[in-house]
């Protein structure tokens, strides 16, 4: 068999191992549960406000005195927000607060609950029956990683496809443009990188006990290093470079005046990401030949 | 077929598992006896190419397995089960099965599920296929893992202590088809019960302590034995220390053993044809003298 359809049958197996064990899609799912919670609980507070400002905004636009006023301010009505606007702008920042917990959770938890892929095969035995059919560790670790992101992406999808549901049955809105924004300039990313991490620095361990210590204490290793390292310029939101850039115009539509973020700079997080991930995964690659002879 | 010379293995700097191992193994059946720690898995797992020899070299099929172009070469064509045989609980038997054989490079789906369908016949599980591996018996999950192995018709199959755990019935059936599959490859058994051998073997080799002590065939090493396997009746008490004896049957006016050695004469000891149990424990004993006389 070609290199690709082993690679993909190793993915598919572990697919299938992964949610038969329930893991991790099920922290996924809590995750997302928690997000969805986050900006429902943040925003359901804001909506009777909306009505009133709603109500005020529709008599406000016809009242000649309040345009006067605005004019005499260099203002013109087009500069004040408009329910949908403002109803956006609500939603924006409630999924920036809940956005600060899940960037903080899957660092975390999904490094631990990762770590335990590679070690689970040496603790069922398995791992010295695929050791011994022809096949490369280079192409068993990139299967590994490959189902192991895929179980994670695929609730990931239904939970954004949920909040999506959520939101229009709510607010009757979804800003599409924000969703799709973050989600792949940083939930994809995100999820990636603690995936395929837990996944690697789980290599040389032995058992659950270890791939959870470990995962964790990596897990928030890596949190903490993403935080200092691509942090967006206000730092009041602890948000890095990517969902900052996502988030700093709905702020800015309010009034503030935040420094916006460069192409490029969110360029060079991804590079510098990726090459730690290749970094680690070639280590964990010498660590199966050096101590496997795979 | 496989040749090894001058192969040692060791782990640290204090256990020596191999000593020099020198051997030449055809086609058929073969069997590798020793105690517990004589080394036995460490040869099996060097000749799969799973271990890495300390110094030395092993020739399988022509290939060197220390390279890895001969150690991919020698899994294309191996059929493996190791000791401490481990699966996936969550998956089903065949889904075990198809995991390996595509792991093997068995492509062509026709073929691969008649082979599947063969050796789940063969092993008796056929109509289990579907049921999780969780809910097998020790005895069936040992199946299972002779079906891996034998998947892909492999010209090398390397068995280590298939029999464990296996009832009397299972025993007989897994010898019976070990020996059918030697008339058309090479296969290693490796084994503490030297029954095991004798019924099935035609090579053998004895190891201990990382040495070989003995090459030969099952008879030749009968034939080392003979003139020193009795039986004797004493009243009650035990025969003298130095022989090594193997059985002890009550009877009615005493007690009769089956002693190795040279027993006192005042026990009327009268010589019985040895058998391949005999001369194996004759053989350690000898070991043992001279080891303890250095």
């Amino acid at each position: 068999m070609r290199t690709p359809g082993k690679l993909i049958f190793i993915a598919r197996t572990e697919l299938r191992l992964g949610w038969r064990r329930g893991v991790p899609h099920g922290l996924i799912v809590i995750m997302g549960m928690i997000i969805i919670a986050g900006v429902l609980l943040f925003t359901s507070g804001n909506l009777e406000s909306l009505r009133n400002y709603s109500q005020k905004y529709a008599t406000l636009r016809q009242d000649p005195e309040y345009l006067a006023e605005l004019s005499a301010q260099g203002m013109t009505i087009e500069d004040i927000p408009t329910p949908p606007e403002l109803l956006a702008y609500w939603i924006a920042i409630g999924l920036m607060n809940a956005w600060q917990s899940f960037s903080f959770l899957s660092l975390i938890v999904l490094t631990a609950s990762t770590s335990f892929t590679i070690p689970a095969d040496r603790l069922f035995g398995v791992a010295e029956l695929i050791r011994s059919t022809p096949i490369s560790g280079i192409i068993y670790l990139m299967g590994k990683l490959l189902g192991v992101i895929i179980n994670v992406l695929i609730p990931a999808f239904i939970m954004l496809l949920l909040y999506i549901v959520v939101n229009i049955m709510v607010y009757g809105f979804v800003d599409l443009d924000l969703v799709f924004k973050l989600t792949l300039l940083d939930g994809l990313p995100l999820l990636v990188f603690a995936s395929a991490l837990g996944v690697l620095v789980g290599v040389p361990l032995r058992n659950r006990k270890e791939a959870t210590i470990i995962g964790t204490f990596v897990g928030l290793l890596s949190f903490l290093g993403w935080l200092n390292t691509f942090q967006g310029p206000q730092k009041v939101l602890l948000q890095d470079i990517a969902s900052y850039s996502v988030f700093q115009p709905y702020l800015n539509s309010m009034g503030q005046n935040l420094p916006g973020v460069e192409v490029g700079a969110i360029v060079i997080m991804y590079t510098c990401v990726f090459l730690v991930l290749t970094t680690i995964f070639m280590l964990a690659r010498l660590w199966l030949h050096w101590q496997e002879n795979f | 077929m496989i040749t090894v010379s001058q192969l040692t293995k060791t782990y640290g700097k204090k256990v020596h598992a191999l000593r020099g191992v020198d051997l030449e193994i055809g086609t058929g059946m073969f069997g590798l006896v020793g105690p517990n720690g004589a080394g036995k898995t460490t040869l099996m797992r060097i000749m799969a190419g799973l271990l890495r020899p300390t110094s030395g070299k092993v020739i399988v099929l022509g290939q060197d397995v220390s390279t890895p172009r001969g150690k991919l070469a020698v899994k294309s064509v191996l059929g493996y089960l190791p000791q401490e045989l481990g699966l996936y609980p969550d998956l089903s038997a065949l889904e075990f099965l198809e995991y390996i054989a595509l792991l093997k490079g068995m492509t062509d789906k026709a073929e691969r599920n008649r082979q599947l369908a063969d050796l789940l016949e063969l092993v008796g599980l056929a109509d289990d296929a579907k049921r999780r591996l969780r809910t097998f018996s020790g005895g069936m999950k040992r199946r299972v893992g002779i079906a891996q192995a034998l998947l892909g018709k492999p010209q090398l199959l390397i068995v280590d202590e298939p029999t464990s755990g296996l009832d009397p019935e299972e025993r007989v059936r897994l010898r019976n088809l070990l020996s059918d599959v030697a008339a058309r490859c090479t296969v290693i058994l490796s084994t503490h019960i030297v029954e095991d051998i004798s019924q099935s073997c035609s090579n053998l080799v004895v190891i201990n302590k990382g040495k070989v002590l003995f090459r030969g065939s099952p008879q030749d090493l009968i034939v080392q034995a003979r003139g020193h396997v009795w039986t004797l009746q004493t009243t009650a008490e035990r025969p003298d220390k130095n022989l090594a004896v193997v059985s002890t049957i009550q009877v009615q006016n005493g007690v009769q053993y089956r002693v190795i050695g040279s027993p006192d004469q005042r026990y009327q000891p009268s010589s019985v044809e040895p058998s391949l149990e005999d001369g194996y424990i004759w053989l350690m004993q000898q070991e043992h003298k001279s080891s303890g006389s250095k």
